[in-house]
């Protein structure tokens, strides 16, 4: 096992490198970019990038500068468009926000779609089951730039239960809303993966031995079919998780939250190319980091895997 | 009072086909002791009349007519009421031992908690005497490997767990459905030999399932042919092999490899069964029959019970066969 995990790390580290390594060389090729001679740069910044990566020097150094340091000193370098401003302080402002309510909305998604998915499978074809299909499918349907707009209109306009938009990390009432836009399509999704496959599960043969055993119903479902049929609802989350602690854009539009999802839109309308590689490379490194998790996990769970 | 009385059961399966009729009116008796052989082709409703007997059945599927166990009426009753007999009363052996097993379970789990579950045990003692029971069916160095996951078994050892895992209660009556299809041919005997002497050794009775009549000779008492969900014969043991009585048992026998004839040449019978959607009037062999007369065409023979030479038989024939 533990061979394993280092043999996954060892994998791991190359890909990472390669991800740097490429959003540099895309950046630098851009059309437009901050290394071509066609746009104006205020000369604070052009100095600043002089500075930073030795713009005078070969494409070989610089790219070999910006990895050294991504990966010494995680500095991502300085801002394109904010002369006071590096990506390494755009990220620490916004990802911890997108973190607290993606993190919160991604347990809620579990939560609820496991048990969603386990309900509607154990109550197959009876009305738990029409009921969380309905949901699952309500859910998929509504996209969350339309649930976010019917939720400020509902709670904040309607009601005045909640603020319509804003951040403060110490009171709940201004995440309930972006964690309810953020985890619905997903919570739907998990629900669904979950249902299917405790289905497929629940007709295996060695369920029917259990059965046989004459093991009370929840014995058979909690030590014979959920772990089997919680696999493939595993396989979905690593990247899920990623998704939903990193760019969900259109909440940090709808409620103002000032998540990263906000400032890589931002970063891509203005151009800022080191925030948008910054942010790419997060990424990039959390769902690498993420898979690597799951499959760990998988490892673990599942004897039959070998290492 | 048998142990064990089926009385017409049928086993119907909702499809989007249609229903599949996979048994039809089986009726049959298991005393204290006895081991009854249900022998038929793949598809024709060993495995789902066993299915019914436990309550094991598919979603999709529904069953009539009257199990009952030590006088209990089992069909049909809620899984509670099923689970006080599951394991304790009859317990089962399943085809393929590794599908059957939980992959993701040591063998020692999957043991340990039918015995905490039916006798309250502590996972101490139901641990020793899950590994006793595994010595019983001599898995060497139990101890260790009671530890282990059922794909680190081979084919055999898998087969020797699952029977092991159906002992743990002492079941006073075990159903073993194709206990060795899926195992190598020098496996099948080992397999079968341990079978007949736990059986004998617990003094337990016992539903040997095969679509192989060549197994049952020497392991079982009565035979009970099955084709198309339907018994077309029922006889003791050496009846059957001696003087069968219906042409599909006659077809079966002569399918059965000879080591002691010159002719090694392995007989089919021709054809295939009825599909089991389709509800013909007619006997269901009739398409495969070689005895076949008119009659066979428009009514399913009865199973008819009657006596020869001083031994109760029955089979569903229309036709008069001398063999
Ligand atoms: N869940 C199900 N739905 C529909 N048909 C089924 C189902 N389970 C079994 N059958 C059908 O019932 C018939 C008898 O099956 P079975 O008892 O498993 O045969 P076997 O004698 O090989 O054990 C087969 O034709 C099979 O296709
Ligand atoms: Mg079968």
């Amino acid at each position: 096992m533990l061979t394993y995990i280092v043999r996954r790390l060892i994998i791991a580290i190359p890909t990472l490198l390669i991800l740097v390594v490429l959003s540099f060389t895309l950046m630098h090729a851009a059309p437009g970019g901050p290394f071509t001679a066609d746009r104006e740069v205020p000369p604070e910044i052009l100095a600043n990038l002089e500075a930073r990566y030795g713009l005078d020097q070969p494409f070989v150094v610089q790219v070999f500068v910006y990895l050294k340091n991504v990966v010494l000193h995680f500095d991502f370098g300085p801002s394109f468009v904010y002369k006071d401003r590096t990506v390494n302080e755009i990220i620490a402002n916004g990802f911890p926000i997108t973190l607290t309510y993606g993190a919160i909305a991604f347990a809620v998604a579990v939560f609820f779609g496991v048990a969603l998915g386990v309900a509607a499978a154990t109550h197959h074809n009876r009305w738990i089951d029409y009921f969380a299909v309905g949901i699952a499918i309500g859910a998929q349907v509504l996209p969350n730039f339309v649930l976010a707009p019917i939720l400020v209109l509902v709670f904040t306009l309607m009601l005045g239960w909640l603020p319509g938009g804003g951040w403060e990390y110490d009171q709940p009432r201004y995440i309930i809303m972006p964690v309810i836009a953020l985890a619905t399509s997903f919570l739907a999704s998990i629900a669904r993966i979950t249902r299917s496959s405790m289905l497929e599960v629940l007709n295996a043969q060695h369920v029917r031995t259990a059965r046989a055993k004459g093991l009370p119903s929840h014995r058979v479902i909690l030590s014979h079919v959920l772990k089997p049929a919680l696999l493939p609802v595993l396989s979905y989350l690593g990247p899920t998780f990623v998704t939903m602690i990193t760019g969900s854009v259109v909440i940090d539009m709808f409620f103002s939250t000032g998540g990263i999802g906000l400032s890589l839109v931002n970063a891509a309308l203005n151009r800022d190319y080191s925030v948008m590689m910054g942010i790419t490379i997060l990424i990039g490194a959390l769902t690498i980091g993420f898979n690597l998790l799951i499959d760990i996990l998988y490892a673990w769970i599942d004897p039959k895997i070998r290492y | 009072m048998a142990l064990l009385s089926v009385d017409q059961l049928n086993v119907r399966f909702d499809t989007s086909d249609g229903v599949v009729h996979a048994v039809r009116g089986l009726s049959f008796e298991v005393n204290a002791s006895e081991v009854l052989a249900i022998v038929g082709e793949s598809g024709s409703g060993k495995s789902q009349s066993a299915f019914a007997i436990m309550g094991l059945l598919a979603s999709n599927g529904n069953a009539t007519g009257s199990v009952q166990f030590k006088g209990d009426e089992l069909l049909n009753k809620p899984t509670d009421y099923l689970n006080r007999i599951r394991a304790t009363g009859i317990a089962m052996v399943f085809q393929d031992a590794l599908a059957a097993l939980n992959p993701y379970m040591r063998i020692a789990d999957q043991m340990t908690e039918v015995l905490v579950y039916h006798f309250g045990l502590s996972q101490r003692e139901a641990l020793a005497q899950s590994i006793a029971m595994l010595d019983a069916v001599r898995i060497p160095d139990a101890k260790n490997r009671i530890r282990l996951f059922p794909h680190e078994f081979s084919g055999g050892m898998q087969q020797r767990v699952m029977i092991a895992m159906a002992l743990l209660c002492k079941p006073a009556l075990l159903i073993a459905d194709e206990p060795t299809t899926a195992l190598d041919v020098t496996v099948q005997a080992e397999i079968m030999d341990l079978l007949a002497e736990v059986r004998r050794e617990m003094n337990m009775s016992m539903i040997l399932i095969t679509h192989d009549l060549g197994v049952v000779a020497g392991y079982s008492d009565t035979v009970m042919v099955l084709y198309a969900g339907q018994v077309v014969e029922s006889a003791p043991v050496q009846t059957l092999f001696d003087s069968p009585g219906h042409p599909y048992t006659i077809g079966l026998l002569n399918s059965i490899l000879r080591l002691d004839t010159e002719d090694n040449a392995l007989y089919a019978i021709p054809g295939t069964p009825p599909n089991l959607l389709l509800r013909q009037s007619g006997c269901p062999f009739v398409e495969r029959c070689e005895f076949a007369i008119e009659r066979c065409h428009s009514e399913n023979p009865a199973l008819n019970e009657y006596r020869l030479e001083n031994v109760t038989r029955s089979r569903a024939c229309h036709v008069e066969i001398n063999s």
